[in-house]
């Protein structure tokens, strides 16, 4: 095996592990406040992905201007469906889970009728290659999403972390009867929780719709990623989601590229079985 | 008013009455009968593009062999009508999709994709349903047990083993790499590849053979695992576009400079274009696409007009072959008189046509290039090379 060879197997596993990142993020800090799997996630991913391609393509828009547009839309949208679709339901764990797969067939279904059935495609505003030390080569599109991707996760540390909301909602979901005593207001919380969570899924949909295609059916695969992140990173954690990104980005580089594609799969799903059997919580989850 | 909606009512009633009088005694009704064919096809999903070309072409085809006035035989006169059926490119829902186009009368049907065909082949043989289907493959599919299933397309035989390596020999390829989909075809594909470089003493070239996962979206560790090899050509088989276009890009992005082909897929340009890139899929080598300016007759080109001002968008290869195997399969009927599948089947072995893109006839019987076909239910017709040049298709010399 040849440096290079390394090199590369690194490069791209932290490539993978940024996107992986991006995307369980907002799912597990659903999770965290509203103990709900939101079984939807992946189409907020693929609408993002959608309104990306759209405002770039039919639109004009310059592509970065695009994903402002999610930031200004998408929390809306959060908004709307928690008030209508989960708040009513928000305690019945079934009902909720239920409801969210009932969403996710209803918006792909809408999906192929509004946005065709024919896969869509954009390309990165910046096409330059850089060749790296060691001979190896990564385009400049996949290093800017991945600072970008990093950047998001590190304002997400700070919101959750540093702001009063963030507290509010670290507080809900550590003792959600103690914070109501304490006066916080836990519907108005749980709604921008949840539309901070839709919004990194959409902005991750934004990001990475140049690096992958885009369909109605688009949102189906990361989501299933993003599902074995949280529950490997430990539900609700962010720094456990960020971690297992990275074990799963590596894996896959690593297993894809030296026993091939069905054994980085394998390989994988191995590990997050493993890690369940001696840590049933997850990385960073609490029992 | 209750007088008026009266009045209104039996105006209504005589106008209904007159209307199948007209008809009936016009002959509307008469002798007109309807033959149905099931396009089970995808809509949905990675190879939805190659599917609505297909439906498409067929369906123009059918509007014409109707609007010339059907097919008469036995005092009657017999139209086409055409049913979709979305089976998504998943072989169970194929199967599913069209165990439901036979409940609905369907007697014919077209098809695209081996993977999503071989499972109805049971079903097709038991219930005698004359097919043309755009698979890749070869005499896994063509042989003397399906003789209902008709090949649009060449065979993988036809452009791997004999047009793929005339392809590699005169670009001088010395060190070929496969990176096919990991499904019937793509698997069919890479054995027939490297039998044939092995019947012409070539096995040395073949560096590499990989499969993935048809609905892959990041070939990065596989072609990082292909790229160590130094392959000066990445053949793909039969990727849909969308997945040709990543992982054409992706490698680019991985700083491979060699070349691609994709002899059995011919993916739609357009999706092709928006997934890969411009100057991504420049050099990419093609099979069986016409470039718009270089048609082979003035009917194709009237063809070409009509599919764009009906659906926005340029044909495929999956259209006009669909087109001319149907209009085949129609003039099968017409010169059989009949509908019982076997005569249309034994009529159409013998049958050679004109047709927008050539003579068209069936190959595969005795053709020592066809091995292990031994029936004629392979379609032929004139087939271009093509090389991607700015974002279009420009037939490549081979000779």
């Amino acid at each position: 095996m040849t440096r290079q060879l390394i090199v590369q197997m690194v490069v791209t596993g932290f490539v993978l592990g940024s996107i992986y990142m991006l995307m369980a993020s907002g799912l597990t800090l659903i999770y965290g406040i509203m103990h709900q799997v939101n079984m939807a996630h992946g189409v907020f991913f693929m609408l993002g992905a959608m309104l990306t391609y759209y405002a770039t393509k039919e639109a004009g828009l310059p592509y970065f201007f695009s994903l402002f547009i999610i930031l200004l839309v998408f929390p809306l949208i959060g908004v709307l469906f928690e008030r209508i679709i989960f708040r009513p339901i928000r305690h019945l764990w079934l009902a909720g889970y239920m409801s969210t797969i009932g969403v996710w067939i209803l918006v792909e279904g809408i999906g192929w009728q509004v946005f065709g059935t024919v896969e869509k495609g954009l390309q990165f505003p910046i096409q330059t290659l850089l060749h790296l030390p060691g001979g190896v080569t990564l385009s400049a599109s996949k290093l800017i999403i991945c600072a970008l991707s990093l950047l998001i996760i590190l304002g997400i540390y700070w919101i959750v972390g540093r702001t009063a909301i963030g507290r509010q909602m670290r507080a809900i979901e550590q003792q959600p009867k103690a914070a109501k005593l304490m006066g916080i207001h836990s519907d108005r919380v749980v709604a921008l929780g949840f539309a901070l969570g839709i919004t990194l899924a959409a902005l991750a949909g934004g990001l990475v719709s140049t690096l992958y295609s885009i369909s109605p059916t688009s949102g189906d695969t990361p989501m299933l990623k993003a599902f074995i992140i949280i529950i490997l990173g430990g539900l609700g954690s962010i720094t456990g989601s960020v971690i297992a990104s990275f074990i799963l980005g590596f894996i896959d580089s690593f297993g894809g590229t030296l026993f091939g594609p069905q054994a980085g799969h394998f390989l994988g799903f191995a590990l997050v079985i493993l890690i369940l059997i001696f840590k049933p919580a997850g990385i960073l989850g609490h029992e | 008013m209750k007088n008026r909606l009266g009045y209104g009512r039996g105006v209504g009633l005589w106008l209904v009455v007159c209307l199948f009088w007209g008809m009936t005694v016009s002959g509307a009704f008469a002798a007109e009968k309807v033959i149905r064919m099931a396009s089970v096809n995808a809509f949905s999903g990675k190879a939805a593009a190659w599917g609505f070309s297909q439906d498409r072409g067929v369906k123009m085809a059918a509007q014409k062999v109707n609007a010339a006035g059907g097919i008469k035989f036995g005092g009657d006169t017999y139209k086409w009508e055409i049913r979709s059926y979305d089976n998504r490119y998943i072989p169970a829902e194929a199967v599913s999709s069209m165990k439901r186009a036979i409940a609905d009368g369907c007697t014919f049907m077209c098809t695209l994709g081996g993977a999503v065909t071989f499972p109805l082949i049971p079903m097709i043989n038991e219930n005698k349903i004359i097919t043309i289907a755009a698979i890749a493959g070869g005499a896994d599919f063509t042989n003397p047990k399906n003789p209902y299933l008709f090949r649009t397309m060449p065979s993988s035989d036809l452009l791997l083993s004999i047009e793929g390596i005339k392809l590699y020999r005169k670009l001088g390829i010395q060190r070929l790499a496969t990176l096919m989909a990991d499904n019937v075809i793509g698997r069919g594909d890479s054995k027939t590849l490297a039998e044939a470089l092995k019947n012409q003493g070539m096995e040395k070239v073949l560096v590499a053979q990989e499969f993935v996962a048809i609905d892959t979206s990041d070939f990065t560790p596989v072609l990082t695992r292909i790229l160590v090899k130094n392959p000066d050509l990445i053949e793909g088989g039969a990727w849909p576009a969308a997945s040709l276009g990543l992982l054409i890009k992706q490698a680019r992005e991985l700083g491979y400079k060699g070349q691609f082909a994709n002899m059995t897929g011919a993916p739609e340009m357009k999706a092709l274009i928006e997934t890969g890139g411009v100057q991504n899929i420049e050099g990419l080598f093609l099979a069986r696409l016409w470039p718009p300016d270089q048609l082979p007759s003035k009917e194709f080109q009237k063809f070409w007009d009509d599919y764009v001002a009906q659906h926005k968008e340029p044909p495929g290869a999956n259209s006009w072959e669909g087109y001319v195997a149907f209009e085949f399969v129609s003039a099968a009927i017409q010169k059989a008189q009949t509908l019982d599948p076997d005569k249309v089947v034994a009529t159409m072995r013998d049958l050679k046509i004109p047709t927008m893109l050539g003579e068209l006839k069936l190959i595969g019987k005795d053709n020592p290039l066809l091995p292990g076909y031994g029936i004629n239910n392979q379609f032929s017709s004139p087939m271009p090379i093509t090389r991607v040049t700015a974002g279009k298709p420009v037939i490549f010399k081979m000779d």
